[in-house]
């Protein structure tokens, strides 16, 4: 749930803004506000931005950001934000219209998938669109907070957002080889992954794996595999001695688990946070403890 | 006042609140036809069965309104073909129609990498998110059905309670239908393109349900239907704005619960009624 006090705030200053007629510009010069779509960006704009401001976050954590719709409260508080952090490249299906409605009113959104290098999906054609899914790279992800240091100077230029950038983006430099020395525990050979929707491309192409399936074809979440394409899926999964699954732990794994009994041995599903961090308690309720808890479930599960 | 007011200060309120009451206008007056014939069904699935033909546009790059007709066109033509050849009553052939259609767009979509996210969110509009454009679109689709109803509301009226006098009248009740057919489409595609289809939904059935509780002839119903749209939209905005519930939803739902409260009223005063005259 959202905190009612931040939403107050954010929309408390949205009038006063609103009323001075620049919506655009804090009034209060040393307070920022943000809103972030996800949970996962929502981490990364209060790592940055510290006490020196308020963040929003509108997809609650466990949601799939595919399907929010957001209340005009949340719109009011998009529009009026100093800056809109949005992951862009159609994640947020449901609050493009009103982040591109927003936009028009004058709203400061920054969709900062498109700022990172985004590469298409692994699974499918050539043609196909690029893969939302950048947060799942950390090397990717501190240059994310890089480019969000730039944007707050931009409305703040009083604050020095770029040491604390500096800082965290180490810090992801860090995970990021932290990773890569958790996964040395898993050899060559089993550097190959089947997941239930075509979501660790970054993953697989940063750690030098190879994702050989996908269950759900697309991305769409009405999208459905044709008998053939399970087949097709069991039989390299038992050609390749695939150990494991992963799934998201956003969406349902009905489909993973028949494909995993399908094969006739011993393939478990294993959920991973993808789409949105974990609860509290869940040990994935920052970016950096989800790139780290994933990385741990993955090492169990292939070596 | 300020607390009914202040939601509507806001440029996205305004044209929700634009788009959201042209639509609730159109939608009420063809909605009070729907109720009155019982077409809800086959409204429904008209929304669903042109989801073929929008992702078909959206695949070749056409007009998603192109698309959306000509499903509509084939979806009408395959249930009355069924409907004529055969004994079923017309809810077979709607079901039948409305699976098929249905199911064409899963398939197109799923064989087709382009496609990512929600299928209504990519394919279906968001109240929250209308631009100045959308509105401008609704105005047209609403000025259309309702000159058209108002032009064709001899025919739909002799239709609507006596279709073989129609035919005795020289009102040609066929080509009524369809002409019938034809405005319910334009109403519900035209505005689940900008406001979203949950919302074109509650407002087709909600409003023109309630009237038809609280009054017996039909313009007076089509205006007290418009009205309850009208102010199912206001509210539904004041709400979402308020109590931070999703938009297009709390607009869809008011006209849902103002149904249930008008009838929860009108039972309990027809019991006294009948309490009274015992």
């Amino acid at each position: 749930m959202f905190n009612r006090s931040l939403i107050a705030a954010s929309v408390a200053v949205v009038l006063l803004a609103a009323a001075c007629g620049d919506a655009g510009q804090a009034d209060d010069p040393g307070k920022v506000t943000v809103v972030a779509t996800t949970t996962i960006l929502g981490d990364l704009a209060r790592t940055i931005v510290g006490d020196d401001g308020e963040v929003d976050v509108l997809v609650p954590a466990g949601a799939d950001p595919h399907d929010f719709q957001a209340s005009a409260r949340q719109v009011a508080a998009i529009v009026g934000a100093d800056l809109v952090l949005a992951n862009g490249l159609f994640l947020e299906q449901g609050l493009d219209d009103v982040l591109d409605s927003a936009i028009g009113d004058g709203a400061n959104v920054v969709r900062i998938g498109e700022f990172l290098n985004p590469q298409p999906f692994v699974d499918q054609d050539s043609n196909s669109e690029l893969d939302p899914h950048v947060w799942l790279d950390p090397s990717r992800m501190a240059d994310a907070a890089e480019i969000l240091a730039l944007e707050l100077g931009a409305i703040a230029p009083n604050i020095d957002w770029e040491s604390r950038s500096a800082k965290y983006a180490t810090e992801l430099r860090d995970v990021d080889q932290e990773i890569e020395d958790l996964l040395a525990a898993v050899p060559t050979d089993r550097r190959v992954l089947v997941t239930n929707h075509d979501s660790m491309g970054y993953f697989a192409t940063r750690y030098g794996f190879e994702i050989i399936g996908v269950v759900v074809p697309g991305g769409s979440t009405l999208a459905d595999p044709s008998s053939a394409q399970v087949a097709a899926l069991v039989a390299r999964i038992a050609d390749a001695g695939v150990p494991a699954i992963f799934a998201e732990t956003t969406d349902s794994t009905t489909l993973a688990e028949a494909v995993a009994a399908e094969t006739g041995r011993d393939v478990t599903v294993v959920e991973l946070y993808s789409g949105s961090l974990g609860e509290s308690g869940s040990g994935a309720e920052t970016l950096i403890d989800m790139l780290l808890t994933n990385a741990r479930r993955i090492v169990a599960a292939l070596s | 006042m300020e607390w009914l007011l202040e939601p509507f200060e806001l440029a996205f309120q305004q044209r929700a609140l634009l788009a959201g009451s042209l639509a609730a206008i159109a939608l009420a007056v063809i909605g009070t036809w729907v109720i009155i014939r019982g077409m809800t069904f086959l409204g429904d699935a008209l929304v669903h069965g042109v989801i073929p033909g929008i992702a078909l546009a959206v695949l070749l790059d056409f007009n998603v309104l192109i698309g959306a007709a000509l499903a509509a066109v084939v979806m009408i033509a395959g249930i009355n073909l069924v409907h004529r050849q055969t004994s079923f009553s017309e809810d077979t052939a709607i079901g039948l129609l409305f699976v098929g259609m249905l199911t064409l767009g899963v398939i197109l979509i799923s064989r087709t990498a382009s496609f990512t996210g929600s299928l209504t969110t990519i394919l279906f509009g968001d109240a929250l998110g209308v631009t100045a454009s959308d509105v401008a679109t609704t105005a047209v689709m609403a000025v259309v059905v309702v000159a058209g109803s108002a032009l064709l509301h001899r025919p739909f009226l002799v239709l609507a309670f006596n279709e073989q006098k129609a035919s005795l009248l020289g009102l040609r009740p066929g080509a009524a239908h369809t002409a019938l057919l034809v405005l319910v489409t334009l109403a519900i595609v035209g505005s689940s393109q900008t406001i979203g289809t949950l919302l074109v939904f509650g407002l087709l059935v909600g409003p023109p349900a309630t009237a038809a509780l609280l009054v017996r002839r039909v313009p007076i119903m089509m205006l007290t239907s418009a009205a309850i749209g009208v102010a199912s939209v206001i509210i539904g905005l004041i709400i979402s704005y308020h109590a931070d519930t999703s938009g297009s939803a709390t607009m869809a739902i008011t006209p849902v619960a103002l149904f249930f409260a008008v009838l929860a009223i009108t039972s309990i005063r027809k019991s006294r009624q009948a309490a009274v005259a015992s």
